[in-house]
């Protein structure tokens, strides 16, 4: 929460008054677009009004921007490419940096696209280095900030799991696309939020990709781009109730001022659409909170 | 001598996303001086059986509250740009500035 001031000054006395009031600025909820309900679907089910936020992922890079249909009513889609990456600097080949570029360029010059490639790409299971994963994010942006439009984004999507000492953990920090980091500090950095382990709770989830972002990039924009109490490969779940999880997560993404809020929930990777009334309600509440 | 007063603030949405764009309105009353006027105040007798005239002229001062130009400004604690998009002031001096910012 941020506090507005007003203030009036009298030009000829130099008198002045102040009058302050509390300005609500909150993360942007969204959704997977694949989710099995749909968007519309979701916004029906929450009772809120058309979600303008979505991720969308692509296996491959698309002719254009963002790569799939969306609604009209996202207007702050964030697109995720996938790109294998190349052995040696600068980790792209010349024809992806061509489709690249041709995707960039296509980007709306209304609303608040963002793009990334390579979501998660920093854990273990695609087994690229430090090097290669921020190096080809750096190589990305160059392109993205000769292409794209001024209203347009570029971010690098993280997993929470990595900065846990069951996945990257201390060595999270060299993944990242940076200044200190002999790259660029990127647009905003993206965090797909799930629990650590059984017992990690929402805060302690995502405390460690925090802390080494900030740790890097001070003044770093910060979201998530995934969220789910259950474990993306549904081998487990976090503590307690998901209605919990997430009560617990918005409120730690309000209080960090999180830039967005997206939950997710995919039949095929084990996150399916809930039925739990509480969890509902519980979405319900953060949706509309958001402002939907 | 009156100082200017914050009345109000409002914005066009409750709540807002990184990205949105902001629009505040500050209503207020602008500060006021007392002005000072010398006038001459003059008074007349006349005789109702003569028609005589006598006059007498005095100098009075005569205040009364004129209202000040005001400047607007506006911040918030998350160091947001604020631009001024208008500012009027009526001859009663209710103030009323627009500001806009991003989220």
């Amino acid at each position: 929460m941020s506090t507005a001031t007003a203030t009036l000054t009298d030009t000829a006395t130099g008198l002045k008054a102040s009058r302050s009031r509390a300005l609500k600025v909150v993360p942007r909820f969204g959704m997977n677009y694949d989710v099995e309900i749909g968007l519309a679907g979701v916004a029906a089910a929450l009772g809120c009004k058309p979600l303008s936020a979505a991720k969308v992922f692509n296996s491959s890079i698309p002719v254009s921007y963002p790569g799939h249909v969306i609604p009209a009513s996202v207007t702050c889609p964030l697109a995720v490419i996938r790109v294998p990456l190349s052995g040696s600097a600068p980790w792209l080949t010349a024809a992806q940096q061509a489709a690249l570029a041709q995707v960039f360029a296509s980007m709306p010059v209304t609303g608040r696209p963002v793009v990334s490639i390579n979501q998660e790409g920093e854990e273990n299971r695609f087994g690229y280095t430090a090097a290669q994963v921020a190096g080809s994010h750096g190589t990305a942006y160059q392109i993205f900030k000769a292409r794209a439009p001024f209203n347009a984004r570029y971010v690098q999507d993280l997993g929470t799991y990595s900065a846990y000492s069951g996945g990257r953990g201390t060595a999270f920090p060299d993944f990242l696309c940076c200044a200190v980091n002999g790259q660029q500090d990127l647009d905003a950095y993206l965090l797909d939020w799930y629990p650590n382990n059984t017992t990690a709770g929402a805060a302690a989830s995502i405390q460690p990709a925090v802390d080494y972002i900030r740790g890097k990039i001070p003044g770093a924009v910060i979201g998530a781009a995934e969220c789910n109490w259950l474990a993306s490969n549904g081998a487990y779940h976090g503590p307690g109730t998901p209605d919990q999880w997430f009560a617990d997560c918005w409120a730690y993404a309000v209080a960090s001022k999180f830039a967005a809020f997206i939950p997710y929930y995919y039949a095929a990777h084990s996150t399916p659409w809930p039925t739990d009334p509480a969890e509902l309600s519980e979405l319900s509440a953060i949706a509309h909170a958001s402002g939907l | 001598m009156s100082a200017p007063v914050v009345t109000g603030i409002a914005f066009d949405k409750q709540a807002y996303n990184p990205g949105d764009p902001i629009t505040a309105t500050v209503t207020g009353q602008a500060g006021s001086q007392l002005a000072v006027r010398n006038v001459t105040a003059t008074g007349t007798y006349t005789d109702q059986a003569t028609g005589m005239t006598g006059m007498l002229a005095g100098m009075l001062s005569v205040t009364s509250p004129v209202e000040d130009t005001t400047t607007a400004a506006f911040s918030d604690t998350d160091g947001r740009a604020y631009a001024l998009q208008s500012l009027a002031q009526t001859p009663a001096g209710v103030v009323t500035a627009v500001f806009t910012a991003t989220a």
